[in-house]
């Protein structure tokens, strides 16, 4: 796989990540974007180029950061990172697979991952 | 972690758990009292607490992860609640969380496994803001109110009663009973000890008269808020003549305490009684919906 490629498959991934973590289906940002289900559907693909004002407007509807979206930043952040600071009474209780999750989450959020 | 556990630290061998508690329930009450006069809130009626934490700009996320709740400290503070528990957990949850917002907690990972170590049995910021959220969304005043709007008595109130006013402040049945005896003190151990022998699902059979699992919020025509929020597969108890513009919801059954709906799918839903003045929104949500709460009411479409 060229980097390129690698790239346009990795912000594919996390646009539907971070959509799907915004609660919303493709029909319903299409809405919100004004374009059709099937360009949604085909940059959740890969197979179509997403311009720099698209991502941002992403970044604004899914609620996290257009860095994050484009692949920079890592998948999960490392919980031991002093810049995250939680109120979390339940911290030690998570299984490992809820753990997994929400350092996902975090690493999407503009306060928990990369801005 | 925090002014509170400095505080302590330093006041360790001269202050009581019991006075502790004491002085941060004071503190508790008087910035719930606070805060909902800074943004608007009466501190006679039930809140929207997702309103409430929109006005102070901190994000909410519904995410389906085994817990309660967190909240995230930074540029731009949120709230994380697990969609997988009860509607009326997760309104305490925020609230109380929004705490930890309010109060300025927020520590490392590092610093909270400390902290546990320190205070296994009794940690000053959760009592704090477990507090707060009691008296944010359910103030003595509104508390009072609830009673004497529909001419209940305190002290003889059925379990009936404390579950439709528990509704009407989106909290469960037993958080209510709670707050009332050991927060605010307005019955007896003995009347809560009593009326906590009913449990919510035998009050549900009672008015459904039948089992259900499936949740049940009561609105009557005391209902003091413009919106009632519930989730696809709720029952809504309603005035008996209420209608709904939209089939959102639809009329299940008549019972003698009104008119049974069901939610049926996401959306918002105009209510109201042709006979009368009441009429409110129903917002309903996924069930067990994750995602922003500001999307959680968005209607459906056809996909994928």
């Amino acid at each position: 796989m060229t980097e390129s490629i690698e790239k346009k498959s990795i912000i594919a991934s996390r646009i539907r990540a971070a959509r799907k973590m915004a609660g919303l289906s493709q029909i319903q940002v299409a809405k919100m974007v004004g374009v059709h289900r099937p360009s949604i559907s085909e940059i959740e693909a890969g197979n179509r180029n997403v311009s720099a004002e698209e991502i941002a407007q992403f970044a604004e509807i899914f609620d996290v950061s257009s860095s994050w979206l484009i692949g920079e930043g890592v998948d999960k952040v490392d919980m031991h990172d002093n810049k995250i600071q939680l109120a979390a009474r339940e911290l030690q209780k998570l299984k490992p697979e809820d753990l997994d999750r929400l350092l996902t989450i975090l690493a999407s959020m503009k306060t928990g991952g990369s801005k | 972690m925090s002014n509170t556990i400095t505080q302590l630290n330093r006041n360790k061998g001269k202050q009581t758990v019991p006075n502790l508690k004491q002085v941060l329930a004071q503190k508790a009450m008087h910035k719930s009292i606070e805060i909902r006069t800074q943004f608007g809130f009466a501190l006679n009626n039930p809140i929207c607490i997702y309103d409430l934490c929109d006005k102070l700009k901190v994000k909410v996320r519904f995410v389906d992860i085994n817990m309660e709740g967190m909240y995230i400290k930074g540029e731009e503070p949120t709230i994380l609640l697990s969609s997988l528990r009860p509607l009326s957990r997760r309104n305490f949850t925020c609230a109380h969380e929004l705490g930890h917002h309010i109060f300025e907690h927020g520590s490392t990972v590092d610093e909270l496994q400390e902290g546990l170590d320190e205070f296994k049995t009794f940690s000053p910021d959760e009592f704090l803001v477990d507090t707060f959220a009691g008296f944010l969304l359910m103030p003595i005043l509104a508390v009072r109110r609830a009673f004497v709007s529909r001419s209940w008595n305190l002290t003889s109130a059925t379990p009936l009663q404390f579950f439709i006013i528990a509704c009407s402040f989106g909290v469960g049945y037993e958080t209510l009973i709670k707050h009332m005896t050991y927060t605010l003190k307005m019955i007896s151990h003995s009347q809560a000890s009593s009326l906590l022998k009913s449990s919510p699902k035998a009050i549900r059979k009672g008015i459904l008269g039948q089992d259900s699992t499936d949740p049940l919020i009561i609105a009557d025509l005391q209902w003091s808020l413009s919106i009632l929020d519930a989730e696809v597969g709720s029952n809504l108890l309603l005035p008996s003549m209420a209608e709904s513009v939209k089939d959102t919801i639809t009329i299940q059954e008549e019972l003698p305490l009104g008119r049974l709906f069901r939610a049926n799918r996401p959306g918002l839903v105009r209510v109201y009684c042709p006979d009368s003045n009441w009429a409110i929104f129903v917002r309903i949500s996924r069930y067990q919906f994750a995602g922003l709460s500001k999307f959680r009411h968005l209607e459906d479409d056809e996909d994928e």
